[in-house]
């Protein structure tokens, strides 16, 4: 389980709009209170990996200009021995 | 709690968190949590990564820390972290932390007693005190650093000790004691509160320092206008924010900066009357030649105080010399168009402006990175944009503690505490008396710096054949590999004692092993960039018989003064750290005995006794006491009333600085000169110590990305960041890429004199470098660029340039 709060700045602009419908419909993503172009995001996923990626998504996603993590909740997911351990 | 009501319990306190960002009225989320329960323990902390400093507030569960958010009552971070800083926790619980002290038998590491390897290092150490030497960090705490300075330079009666941050800022710090007598930055963050104009000096702080980036970019989203300039030698995350990017050659930013000079003395800049009333013209006392194999000989010059200093110069040789420097003919030298160098010094020139330099570890890293600092500082001198809020020259550092320990603890090979200078007699005796010590026990020689140290202890006969490592990983990030660390294990009688908290590059040849508390598993305190310190309690316990680095070296300490070593013991014949354990009734609380270390709080007690050092160049530290309750504060921290300790956000300035003298509007109070006065500094433009050529022609620049922090010793072990940022690669241009037939994902081979590496290429990635030219991370241990990069280093500063060298590549 992961659960992170972000502040979003979206465009004031159609794609700015368009990016706050996109998260709205998400399943990943609550969206809460704003303040002029600012806009309180959740991301709740099962693992660190699925928040990193709902993150990433969030970051790339046109009409979002500005992404920025407040606070995470960490699970237990098992963590790798090593700095080597191989993805090439 | 069940786990749905958890979730729901969770989602509610994370969506306040972040609703209290943008709406303030809704207070502090933290208070919120606690109020709220949970059973999870919040406390403050800094950021454990980069030298920003960023505050954040932990919580910890069951003696793990289960939660993080940034602290809004941090003025660095104001409630926001990168997403490096998002993932702190969890660099504590990477599998394969090291929990026992470990000695190298046959090649392999067995586990030992604590009794065993602190009885180890004593005896490796008294046989041969000169041979020793002590290699620390900017990641050490205020406490350890001190400690381990007053253990080498106090007790073994040499200076070989030296901190990692001469690999990353020790050109900063040349430069600003060159320029004003005393180190460290006149402005603070807040200056991006108010620049109207921003220039990087190569530097790329949307992924080294992102939160201060967002806080000038959150600037112009909200209208603000911030004209932002990226000078750089490739396109960058940064870049993709830019107003102007201009790509230099590498070496040339001396020659942009001088172009800046030459048009504000066209000007007639050097007519304003703060440039006679505040600042000297000066250049540097002798030639040099950047030639490498003249190194050590300009080395031992250029430690003098005197050449750091330079001479006067008159005004007509100051304007002589960058007659030179026309926007057209550093456009020739360095790429950047003339009708931008134009651009940048008519904001310079202009009093509505607030114009703020920003750099890193370009100026830095670099075989004149003394004289680049310097060149930065004085066109803000030149110009008038100096001493404003917003218009300042800034050097942002790498590390959480790389001012905090390394320059003001002095934990340098030159200096003393407080950031004194070892070669200054008086400095020396007032050490002495501070700690208690016979008279002459401090050295009046100059220590070992990095690339010395280990170039001696890499070499047979060398100076040096015992050196214990805490708190860094030079297996991974010393430039010259094969030279300075490899060869190790081909030299007999050597001895590497690592302190870590996991097993690395530098562990791998180490023939004794320490594990290590780490971050919040113990007591602490950094000192930031913009001389802020920031204290935090120990959190966890750490995990097995993982120690504090400040510990293991008092236990060193302890067994060396009981079995006689006559260095360990103060004028009085006690240990030398005995006064600083006393108890109020005079007997001694034995912090060497583990069972008993946290009888009392030995950061306070080591800090307490070092604060005296702090004021003698006015960089004045609180007592613990006061760190213990604020959120950082930025020196020299003055007591205005009793019980009432203030900041100072920009020295040297009147009304802002306690130490300057009313009606003087500036004092430099440090003056090399001793008259009030900075400098504005003379420097020219010289080519690399080693260029591209016929058989080595493209540039190599080695850097740092977003995910990572450093060597990745901790966040390749975080699995959000090790899976976004995998493994090392190379970026190349694109027309560079179709010449050598490669595409992205495809292994190519760099090559330079000095070794080779075989990694993947990344074509059209997250940055871009310019035709003939290279880019490759350092975090990855699998991939080490540094058996590529140079060891050639600035005279001054002694700072390694992994900014440049000659490569060659070829599709793998």
């Amino acid at each position: 389980m992961s659960i992170s709060s972000l502040v979003i700045d979206a465009a004031t602009d159609e794609h700015g709009r368009q990016a706050l419908a996109s998260i709205a419909g998400d399943p990943r993503f609550t969206l809460g209170p704003s303040y002029g172009n600012r806009h309180a995001v959740v991301i709740d996923t099962p693992s660190v990996a699925e928040d990193t990626d709902a993150f990433a998504w969030l970051s790339d996603l046109p009409g979002v200009r500005l992404v920025t993590l407040v606070r995470a909740y960490l699970d237990d997911e098992a963590l790798p021995a090593g700095a080597a351990a191989n993805y090439l | 709690m069940n786990d749905l009501d958890r979730r729901a319990f969770l989602k509610t306190s994370a969506m306040a968190a972040a609703a209290a960002m943008i709406l303030p009225h809704l207070g502090s989320a933290a208070e919120g949590d606690a109020q709220a329960g949970d059973g999870i323990r919040w406390d403050k902390a800094p950021c454990r990564f980069c030298g920003t400093g960023c505050g954040v507030l932990l919580g910890a569960k069951d003696g793990k820390i289960v939660a993080m958010q940034a602290d809004k009552e941090a003025s660095v971070n104001k409630g926001l972290c990168c997403v490096k800083g998002y993932h702190v926790g969890l660099i504590l619980y990477g599998q394969d932390r090291l929990t026992v002290p470990q000695k190298r038998v046959d090649g392999k590491l067995v586990p030992i007693s604590w009794e065993e390897a602190i009885a180890i290092i004593r005896d490796r150490i008294s046989a041969a005190p000169a041979k020793f030497a002590m290699y620390g960090s900017g990641q050490w705490t205020i406490p350890e650093g001190y400690a381990a300075n007053k253990f080498v330079k106090g007790g073994l009666g040499h200076n070989h000790i030296d901190p990692n941050a001469r690999l990353c800022m020790a050109s900063a710090a040349a430069g600003f004691n060159a320029t004003y007598g005393v180190d460290e930055p006149a402005g603070c963050y807040d200056d991006l509160d108010h620049c109207t104009v921003l220039i990087d000096w190569g530097n790329n702080p949307a992924e080294m320092h992102p939160v201060l980036f967002s806080r000038v970019m959150d600037r112009r989203l909200k209208g603000d206008k911030v004209l932002y300039i990226d000078l750089t030698t490739r396109r960058t995350r940064s870049s993709e924010q830019a107003d102007h990017v201009a790509f230099f050659k590498p070496n040339t930013d001396l020659a942009v900066a001088n172009g800046i000079a030459h048009l504000l003395v066209k000007a007639g800049f050097l007519d304003k009357p703060w440039v006679d009333k505040f600042f000297r013209l000066r250049q540097r006392v002798a030639e040099y030649a950047p030639d490498p194999t003249k190194r050590d000989v300009y080395d031992a010059e250029a430690i003098h105080p005197k050449n750091l200093i330079g001479k006067d110069i008159t005004r007509e040789e100051y304007v002589k010399n960058l007659e030179f420097y026309t926007p057209e003919k550093v456009e020739e030298i360095s790429g950047v168009p003339a009708s931008l160098i134009r651009l940048m010094a008519e904001k310079m020139a202009d009093p509505n402006e607030r114009v703020l330099s920003w750099w890193c570890m370009g100026p830095n890293q670099h075989t004149r990175g003394t004289a680049m600092n310097s060149l930065l500082h004085s066109i803000h001198h030149l110009s008038g944009q100096w001493g404003k809020p917003g218009a300042s020259a800034f050097s942002l550092t790498g590390q959480p503690s790389a001012c905090g320990t390394a320059r003001e603890v002095g934990t340098f090979s030159h200096l003393l505490p407080g950031h004194l200078p070892v070669l200054n007699p008086h400095y020396r005796e007032v050490t002495e008396e501070l700690w208690h010590l016979p008279k002459g026990r401090i050295s009046d020689k100059i220590g070992f710096h990095t690339v010395k140290m280990w170039e001696e202890f890499c070499t047979d006969g060398g100076a040096i054949d015992t050196i214990w490592v805490q708190v860094t990983n030079p297996g991974q990030t010393l430039p010259h590999q094969n030279k300075l660390f490899l060869a190790k294990k081909e030299r007999k009688g050597k001895f590497l004692i690592v302190s870590d908290v996991y097993p690395t590059a530098t562990t791998a040849l180490a023939d004794l092993v320490l594990p290590s508390a780490m971050y919040v598993e113990k007591n602490g305190m950094y000192g930031n960039a913009e001389r802020k310190q920031q204290q935090w309690f120990k959190m966890v316990e750490p995990p097995g018989q993982a120690r504090p680095d400040a510990w293991q070296v008092l236990a060193v300490s302890k067994a060396m003064f009981d079995a006689g070593f006559p260095g360990m013991k103060d004028k009085d014949g006690e240990w030398i750290f005995a006064k600083t354990l006393k108890k109020a009734d005079g007997s001694l609380i034995p912090a060497w005995d583990f069972a008993h270390y946290y009888d009392v709080n030995v950061d306070e007690r080591l800090f307490e006794e070092y604060r005296p050092f702090t004021k003698i160049k006015h960089k004045d530290l609180a007592p613990y006491a006061v760190y213990a309750k604020a959120h950082g504060l930025r020196w020299p921290v003055v007591e205005k009333t009793p019980g009432n300790w203030e900041e100072t956000l920009w020295r040297f300035v009147e009304g802002k600085d306690p130490y300057v003298k009313p009606g003087t509007g500036l004092q430099f109070y440090h003056s090399n000169t001793k008259d009030d006065k900075a400098f504005i500094w003379w420097h020219p433009y010289e080519a690399a110590p080693e260029e591209p050529d016929a058989e080595y022609p493209f540039w190599l620049c080695t850097g740092r990305v977003l995910e990572h922090w450093h060597s990745g010793t901790m966040t390749m072990r975080v699995p959000p960041l090790q899976r976004s940022m995998p493994h090392a690669y190379i970026e190349i241009h694109p027309d560079d890429a179709i010449a050598l037939h490669v595409r992205s994902g495809d292994k190519v081979t760099v090559e330079s004199r000095r070794g080779s590496l075989t990694l993947p290429a990344w074509i059209k990635g997250r940055g871009q470098p310019p035709k003939g030219s290279c880019f490759v991370p350092f975090f990855d241990e699998r991939l080490q660029i540094n058996l590529v990069t140079k060891d050639y280093h600035d005279p001054f500063s002694k700072q390694p340039d992994f900014k440049k060298c000659a490569v060659r590549l070829r599709k793998a």
